[in-house]
């Protein structure tokens, strides 16, 4: 038993997720961040502020990607999973086989793209998705699936 | 009794007087669906002309009915009854449902009585599953009788014993009298108040250095800020007192006693509030104390179950809140709370890692530096007063590790954080639902991580920094076990080798091999 790493058609996917958030969230929140300030602080340090803050997110975006796919492992141990995660914060977690209540596979049109699925774990433990497994294989995302919905238990509610 | 279902009752419909119950609530409720509307129609009526205020009588007008409308039917066509000891409930009158609630999944039973509901002498019955998606056990208005009659024929039903409305050991567990409860709300610590009185103390400051400006003689302006000042005490001492009197009422003759298998709870001056909670499916026991509450031997003892609107929010959790609970009586209660599993005793918690210290401090001095600069900023050099800010943090800081701890058995996960405010809970493993380990960069560079175990509805343990190895493979043997029992396998098994060989790898390994990755 080893951990599993993704693909490493997971790790362009990655790139290209971070170059899309860049483009459409922080270019047009850099813009109107610019726009709101200018009142306050003059066009000059309001433009100099987004240019800075926009830097600061093209270089992560353009960095990080990366290091967040070597970042990700993962494994399904005799009675859990583990999901280990993380770039800045990292996040080890571990699910008790019996506690998935349901899996989803997703594929977006950028992962479709590639050729990936999505993997999404939800326990009882409340809010959204307790872990996921982004940019799986189609046939390693559908194999996986079905051994975790295989498992029956107490689920512990 | 019809014929035909030898085990059901005929169906019963809510008390007559429910529309005058319900129409406020439900008016309410249909206001908050449609507020944009409403708050369109009553602001836009101002800048109209004369006719539009026609259109906007109509449409209140139209609203009111509607409310009124749904509240008619609502009594209308809500029928319910016990069959075998299921509760069913059918309504609607276009969109017909049809629920039924078998007692083995009930999660918690409530009897509550607003203003309303005791002037004309009923109540409302909540029920929760874990399986339904919304409050929807809900019989707004009962007589007081029939309420009663069918909570106990529900908790009967759950024992699957004979029905007994009263049970043998009716001595209660917990019993607050007014002085107990006087106690409590006077030691209530808002951090909240701290910050209205920061806050109208700013107030007068900025108000006083305008003065200034304008030109008004000193003596006014003292004047001034001292009446500011006053009127910032003023409104601290009447939330103080407000605090006190919502106590009062809030939990007026609190009883909590034990049914054969459930919590129960009784309190409230105007509002009666009656909770049950099985005792099979509590989840997490948190007793929080702060420093004033425990120098007076008080704290807050809440009972937390798992249960319903599986819907869009996820699971929710029921919890059952057991006020001014006297710390000597704390071991008693939380025998019956947690069925008698062992506990380990405050000698057997373990320590944090000791790097959690310098983290702490570090952080105390983070903090008192952004605070005074801040305050230079704001006020300039006299700002620097704030800096003494620091001795307290970080003594407060010590304290706080000196006092945290943390224990693991085969049934329970124990934590204490906290010095101000110390919070201890109890997390059964049955009911473990995920554990993580989160290590930001401040923590990686200590070598420390925080453990959090999940239990179900979005509540969780966070334990005390662990050394990040040591918390790794809790965290993963931890999971390994509980997922272990919860598939039925042998407890005292020995671990899988599969289990273990992945323990081999802790998480600092696993980057390194990563980042050689990386750079080959």
């Amino acid at each position: 038993m080893d951990w599993q790493t993704l693909p490493s058609r997971a790790r362009w996917l990655f790139h290209l997720q971070a170059l899309m958030r860049l483009a459409l969230f922080w270019t047009p929140v850099c813009v109107f961040g610019a726009a709101m300030a200018t009142p306050w602080t003059g066009w000059m340090g309001a433009v100099g502020g987004a240019v800075a803050t926009w830097l600061l997110a093209a270089v992560w975006s353009v960095w990080a990607p990366s290091l967040a796919w070597s970042r990700w492992a993962w494994v399904v141990r005799d009675h859990d999973l583990l999901v280990h995660r993380g770039v800045l914060l990292r996040l080890t977690t571990a699910i008790p086989l019996s506690r998935i209540q349901h899996v989803d596979t997703r594929q977006g049109p950028l992962e479709q793209l590639f050729g990936l699925q999505r993997v999404t774990l939800h326990t009882a433990s409340g809010g959204g998705a307790d872990a996921a497994i982004p940019g799986l294989d189609p046939a390693q995302a559908e194999a996986l699936r079905d051994r975790l919905v295989r498992v029956e238990g107490d689920d512990g509610v | 009794m019809t014929a035909s279902d030898p085990g059901a009752e005929p169906w019963r419909a809510l008390h007559p007087l429910s529309v005058a119950v319900n129409l406020v609530p439900r008016t309410w409720a249909l206001a908050r669906g449609v507020w944009p509307i409403l708050l369109v129609v009553i602001v836009g009526g101002d800048r109209g002309p004369g006719a539009s205020n026609l259109v906007d009588l109509v449409l209140l007008g139209g609203f009111f009915m509607a409310a009124i409308g749904n509240t008619i039917v609502h009594w209308a066509t809500l029928r319910y009854r016990l069959a075998d000891g299921r509760l069913e409930l059918r309504s609607g009158l276009f969109n017909r449902q049809r629920r039924v609630f078998s007692p083995k999944r009930v999660q918690h039973v409530e009897v509550v009585r607003n203003v309303f509901q005791r002037a004309f002498g009923l109540a409302e019955v909540r029920i929760e599953t874990a399986s339904g998606d919304d409050v929807e056990g809900l019989l707004s208005a009962l007589s007081e009788e029939e309420a009663s009659r069918l909570v106990d024929a529900l908790s009967a039903a759950r024992a699957s014993g004979p029905a007994s409305p009263d049970p043998p050991d009716a001595l209660p567990l917990l019993a607050l009298r007014v002085p107990s409860l006087l106690l409590f709300g006077a030691t209530s610590l808002r951090l909240g108040w701290v910050f209205v009185a920061l806050g109208l103390g700013m107030e007068a400051f900025t108000a006083g250095a305008d003065l200034d400006t304008v030109g008004v003689d000193g003596l006014e302006r003292d004047l001034t800020t001292a009446t500011m000042i006053a009127i910032g005490l003023g409104v601290v001492a009447l939330s103080w007192v407000g605090g006190i009197v919502g106590v009062l009422v809030r939990h007026h003759g609190f009883v909590l006693d034990r049914t054969p298998d459930a919590l129960r709870l009784r309190e409230g001056l105007t509002t009666t509030r009656r909770v049950e909670l099985p005792l099979a499916r509590v989840q997490r026991v948190t007793f929080t104390a702060s420093w004033l509450r425990r120098a007076v031997g008080q704290g807050v003892l809440s009972v937390e179950a798992a249960s319903a609107s599986a819907g869009a929010g996820g699971l929710s959790r029921a919890s059952l809140l057991a006020p001014a609970v006297p710390t000597d009586a704390l071991s008693p209660l939380l025998d019956v709370v947690l069925e008698g599993t062992p506990r380990p005793g405050e000698a057997m918690l373990r320590p944090p890692d000791p790097r959690a210290l310098r983290r702490a401090v570090v952080r105390a001095v983070g903090i008192t530096t952004v605070l005074t600069a801040l305050a230079v900023w704001r006020w300039g050099l006299a700002g620097g007063a704030v800096s003494a800010l620091l001795p307290f943090l970080v003594f407060v800081a010590r304290l706080d590790h000196r006092h945290q701890g943390w224990a693991l058995t085969d049934e329970l996960v124990v934590a204490r954080v906290g010095y101000l405010t110390r919070v201890t809970t109890w997390a059964s493993l049955r009911r473990v639902q995920a554990v993580s380990v989160v290590q930001g960069p401040f923590l990686r560079r200590y070598g420390i991580a925080e453990v959090v175990v999940q239990v179900a509805g979005g509540s969780a343990v966070s334990l005390p920094l662990l050394d990040a190895d040591e918390a790794w493979s809790l965290a993963t043997s931890l999971s390994a076990r509980v997922g272990r029992r919860a598939m039925g396998a042998d407890q005292d098994s020995e671990p899988s080798p599969a289990d273990d060989l992945a323990l081999d790898a802790p998480i600092a390994d696993l980057g390194e091999a990563e980042d050689t990755e990386e750079i080959g």
